[in-house]
Formats: C-alpha cells, structure tokens, sequence
C-alpha cells in the first residue's frame, strides 16, 4: 500500500490535483520528481496558463517510461554498440542508460592515446571538459609518429619542438591535465632510436613535450612507461641529417622536478642500441633525482645484449628513494650487478620478480640469486621466480615465496627447491 | 505453541487452491493457487497472511495484463524455481524459446504492461523475457531506428546530440 504522496498511483494524483489551487499545484510539482514526472506525462489540469501544458511539452514512449531499474535490466541484454545507439535516442534514455554505459566508458577511457596531432589532442581536450567522463583516465599514452614529417606536419612540429608549450594544443593538454584529467597519473611514451632529425619528431622531441609538462605543472606523475614503438621501420630512415643541435631531455636543467612524484619506472624492449644509450642516459637520472620512486622494471626479449647495458646503467645507479620493488622480465640477468644493487639497496625491497630470465654467468645459479636475498633483504615479503631457465634456456623452474609469515624459513626452502632443481650441482657464491 | 504450529498447518492443507485477484479495474480472476505462486510477492503474502478466502488486490495490474501474466504461469508452472540474483555480469544471450517468442506477439502498450506487472509481482522468468524481447527490437537499429520502433521523440539540442555522439566514439574500439 502506497505510504506516501508520491506513491500514489498517477490518478489519484491528478484526482487530487483537481482540486488544489494554483499555488499548491506548483509546491505539488516540485515534491518529487515521480510527481513532476506524473505531470508532464499527464498534465495536472490547472488553469494557470503557468502550468498549462504547453504544446511542446514532451511525450514519452513507453520505453522512456520504464523506471530505471527495468532500463537498466533490458541494458544487460544489449550488445555494446545497441547501448550506445539508445543513448542517444533522448536525454531520458541517456540519463536512464548511464550506469549500464559506465563499464563501457571505463574500460575504452582508462588509457587515453595520442600521436600528438591536433586531431587527438582536442579529443582529449572536449574529454576533459566533459564532467561525467573526465574522471577515468588514469594513462595517457603517447605514440607519436616518428615517421619523415608531410611538408605541412613539419612547420608545427618544428614549432613543437623548438618550444612544445606554444602550441595552443599543447597549452591546453598541460591545463586540463593538471586541472580536468586528474586521475590521469601515468604516462607511456613511445620512443624511439634516432635523435635529432631535421624532419623527424624523436625521442627527445616527446619526452621534451612531457618534461616541459610534468615541470611547468607540478603534475604528480606516478607511472612512467618507456617502451619502443616500433624497432623495424626505423631502419628504412636515413642516418644522417640535418643536426637541430638541441640538448637532449637528460640534459635539461631542472630535470629532478619532472619526477617529483614518480612512483613506477617501467622500460619495454629498448631494442635498439641507440635507444637503449639514449636511455642509459636518462634513466639513470631519473633514479638518482626522484625522491618517491619505488618500483623499478625492465622487460626485455632475452635474446639482446642491449638489456644488458641498460641493466648495468640501472643497477649501477643510486637511488634517491628507497626501491620497495624490482622486477627484471625477459632478460638476461648479470648477477653480478644484481647481488651489488642488492647489497647496496636490497634493506628496503619487498618484492622481487624474475620472469622468463636468465643467468648470464656460467658459473653462477638462481640459488645464488636466492642465497643475496637471504644475505641482504631483511624486509622482502615475496620473490617470484617465473619460468627462469636453470640450463641454457631449455629447462625452466616456476617457484615463488610470497607472503610467508617467516620469510627466512620460506627462503630457505625456496633455495632448497632451487638447488634441487639443479640436482645438486655446487651453486654457491 | 506447538497447538498454535498446528493449527497454522491445519489451515494451510484446508487453503484454498483457487486464489481470487481483483485488479485494478476491478476484475476478478480465478487462478490456481500453484499457478500463482510463480509470483514472489502472491508467494510471500501468501505465507505471511492467514488465508482469508477474499480477493487479493492488485493494483498496479489490469485484467488484460493479468490475463497474459496468469497464462505465462500457466505455462511455465513445472519450471524450476529461479536461483535467484545471477551474479553473472557479462552481456547475456537474448536467446528467446519459441513459446515465450510467440506469447510475447503483442502491441508495445501490452509488452511494457507485462513488464511492469512482471516487475512488481517478482516474476523473474516473464521479467526477463519481457526484457529480451524488448532488447532484440533494440539491437541493431541506428538511434533513429530505435526511436522510429518506439515513439521516442529525440529532445536533443544539436550541441548535445553531437556531445554524445563524441562520446560514443570515445567507447568505439580502435
């Protein structure tokens, strides 16, 4: 039984209405939406040409009708793109389809790409002013196109690069990330191997845009993803060019207050030599001036050699911070420049990971790899070994310690399990 | 207490079988009581309320619509009982079996009848059905399709439906 007004079935209410005055109509009206709702369904009669049904007063299809749970039940039936259509019949259905739609959105906004044309640019931008929306992102992936530049590419980006921020577009991407896309916090920047090109965007080129960005806003960035782009269609380029003699991102000044608050380092495949001495330039930097960074990865292919430069550069460097977590993925690992990183900064670690590596000294084993984090990581809680080979990369052992109460009991048979992996081949180091 | 339990259980076997319904435009109508127990709120109230012999009100449902409601439960008496909520949220088929197809062969006016009454009498079964059948006139259409099948008036300014549009693409996969 209905127990308030608004509960009344629409009849009673226009039995009602039938008799009040004009000025109760109106209070009547704003009681509840269903009330107000009831009205415009039916108009209440009234002889106040205020609340006269005007001749545009909006009809409502059944469909438009149905409460909201029901929309929302038909949604679960709907394929993405019928979903998307009903939305934009009218603004009920719009407004009725928006927590079914929410999943959609999440799931194509939480990464936000760009090749930083004007095209992609000003779609973020009309994101960013969208109040429902602006709230998902939380990546922005940058995958410019490095290719030779059109005639009339070249004038902008030459703009670009001489000074990124007096491109309009640009301005605006630093503004609405510092004050629309505000869960947007990590970024993943395409890069790629030649530098200074005449006719070219390169490496520096974007992490110059994304440097003048991170400074000139305080932006909190987070996570900050370095992969290669593409490491085959940059052999097709010439070699030599036009040298723009700009100094590169590393040697910027102010460069620590780009990483402010850099929390995740994570390094995809630096292929390419040239990209990988680029990198062994600056990430290094990164790691001795961010004074929040915490994780540090590197994924590679196994097979290069240039992981291993870059490996050293890493592992040679001194952190500002204290690294809770390493993660070294398809790659060779040098033991040597691991057991020194991990004497060196192994107190503060909680998690390590090794996933598809493996050991680069002949003599050496993963037990040793477990013996340095017996030796000098107090504090760690889980070590993850994953498809590690234990014999030139046919046999691979799948073994983890993670979230043992007594770490040391845990790591002690972790080791055991290893060694027995090897069959009990001397391993110690 | 337990003369109470018995009595309780006395009246329960001597209930009636035939329910009485008056709807809301004041019709009577006779359903076995199995027949309407594919009704949560019929089943509830009638656990919770001595059985009095009186019509049972139901107000938000007509006789036309109750008419149809009381033969899909005719029909679907030997289905199991639902499991309740499914938990399960990824889009589900819309796969309709040939009987439920041809019942719900009616104008709009009466299939968003039956989904209402299916709501508010917690008859998940029709509920659903009532839901797919709608969904499968939905699927695709183009937007001016959908509001062309069912009288939907487009109230969009030309800068919103363009937003939305935006939107839309947003969620397109690329």
């Amino acid at each position: 039984m209905p127990r308030n007004l608004h509960e009344l079935p629409a009849e009673l209410l226009h039995s009602i209405a039938g008799f009040l005055p004009q000025e109760s109509l109106l209070s009547l009206r704003l009681v509840s939406r269903r009330i107000n709702h009831c009205h415009r369904l039916r108009p209440f009669e009234a002889p106040s040409p205020a609340i006269d049904p005007s001749p545009d007063t909006p009809e409502y299809s059944r469909l438009e009708l149905l409460p909201t749970e029901l929309i929302w039940m038909i949604a679960e039936y709907l394929p993405k793109q019928a979903l998307l259509h009903l939305r934009l019949t009218s603004r009920t259905l719009e407004q009725k389809t928006f927590e079914p739609t929410r999943p959609i959105f999440n799931h194509h906004l939480r990464t936000l790409h760009t090749n930083l044309s004007s095209y992609s640019l000003t779609s973020i931008h009309q994101l960013a002013t969208n109040p429902s929306l602006r709230h998902i992102p939380q990546t922005l992936k940058m995958t410019p196109r490095y290719a030779p530049l059109s005639p009339k590419r070249r004038t902008g980006v030459h703009r670009l690069i001489k000074s990124p921020t007096s491109i309009p577009q640009i301005r605006t991407l630093k503004s609405d990330l510092k004050h629309s896309l505000t869960n947007c916090r990590n970024f993943d920047v395409g890069l790629d191997w030649q530098r200074q090109l005449h006719n070219h965007l390169d490496t520096d080129d974007v992490l110059d845009i994304l440097y003048h960005i991170f400074t000139e806003t305080s932006l909190p960035v987070e996570e900050l993803t370095l992969f290669t782009q593409s490491y085959l269609t940059p052999c097709e380029r010439p070699m030599t060019s036009y040298d723009r003699r700009r100094p590169a991102i590393h040697a910027q000044p102010h460069l620590a207050r780009a990483w402010t608050n850099l929390r995740t380092i994570n390094v995809w495949h630096p292929f390419i030599k040239p990209l990988t001495d680029h990198l062994m330039a600056l990430l290094p930097q990164i790691i001795t001036t961010a004074p929040r960074l915490e994780r540090l990865i590197m994924n590679g292919d196994a097979m290069t050699l240039n992981l291993l430069e870059l490996q050293r550069a890493i592992l040679t460097a001194t952190p500002r911070s204290t690294i809770r977590h390493l993660e070294l993925r398809g790659c060779q690992v040098h033991v040597g420049f691991l057991r020194s990183w991990l004497l060196r900064n192994g107190a503060g670690l909680h998690s390590l990971v090794f996933d598809g590596c493996c050991i680069l000294e002949d003599n050496l084993t993963w037990v040793s790899v477990v013996q340095c984090t017996r030796k000098f990581c107090p504090l760690l809680r889980s070590v993850r070994l994953i498809h590690v080979s234990i014999s030139a990369g046919v046999e691979a052992l799948r073994d983890e310690c993670v979230g043992v109460e007594n770490l040391g009991d845990g790591l002690e048979k972790l080791q055991a399990r290893v060694e027995g992996a090897y069959g009990g081949m001397d391993s110690n180091w | 207490m337990s003369e109470q339990t018995e009595q309780n259980a006395q009246v329960e076997q001597s209930a009636p079988q035939i329910l009485t319904f008056c709807t809301n435009d004041n019709a009577i109508l006779e359903v076995e009581r199995d027949v309407a127990e594919r009704s949560v709120l019929i089943r509830h109230l009638l656990e919770d309320l001595p059985a009095s012999g009186q019509a049972i009100p139901l107000q938000m449902v007509n006789e036309a619509v109750m008419k149809k409601v009381i033969e899909w439960c005719r029909h679907h008496q030997k289905d199991p009982p639902s499991t309740g909520d499914d938990d399960d949220s990824r889009r589900k088929t819309t796969d309709i079996e040939e009987w439920d197809q041809k019942f719900m062969q009616v104008d709009q006016e009466m299939l968003f009848e039956i989904i209402l009454a299916a709501n508010f009498l917690d008859i998940k079964g029709l509920l659903d059905v009532g839901c797919k059948t709608v969904a499968n006139m939905i699927k695709g259409k183009s937007p001016e399709e959908i509001r062309k099948t069912f009288n939907i008036q487009n109230d969009f300014t030309p800068e919103e439906e363009d937003q939305i549009r935006r939107e839309n693409e947003w969620a397109e996969d690329r």
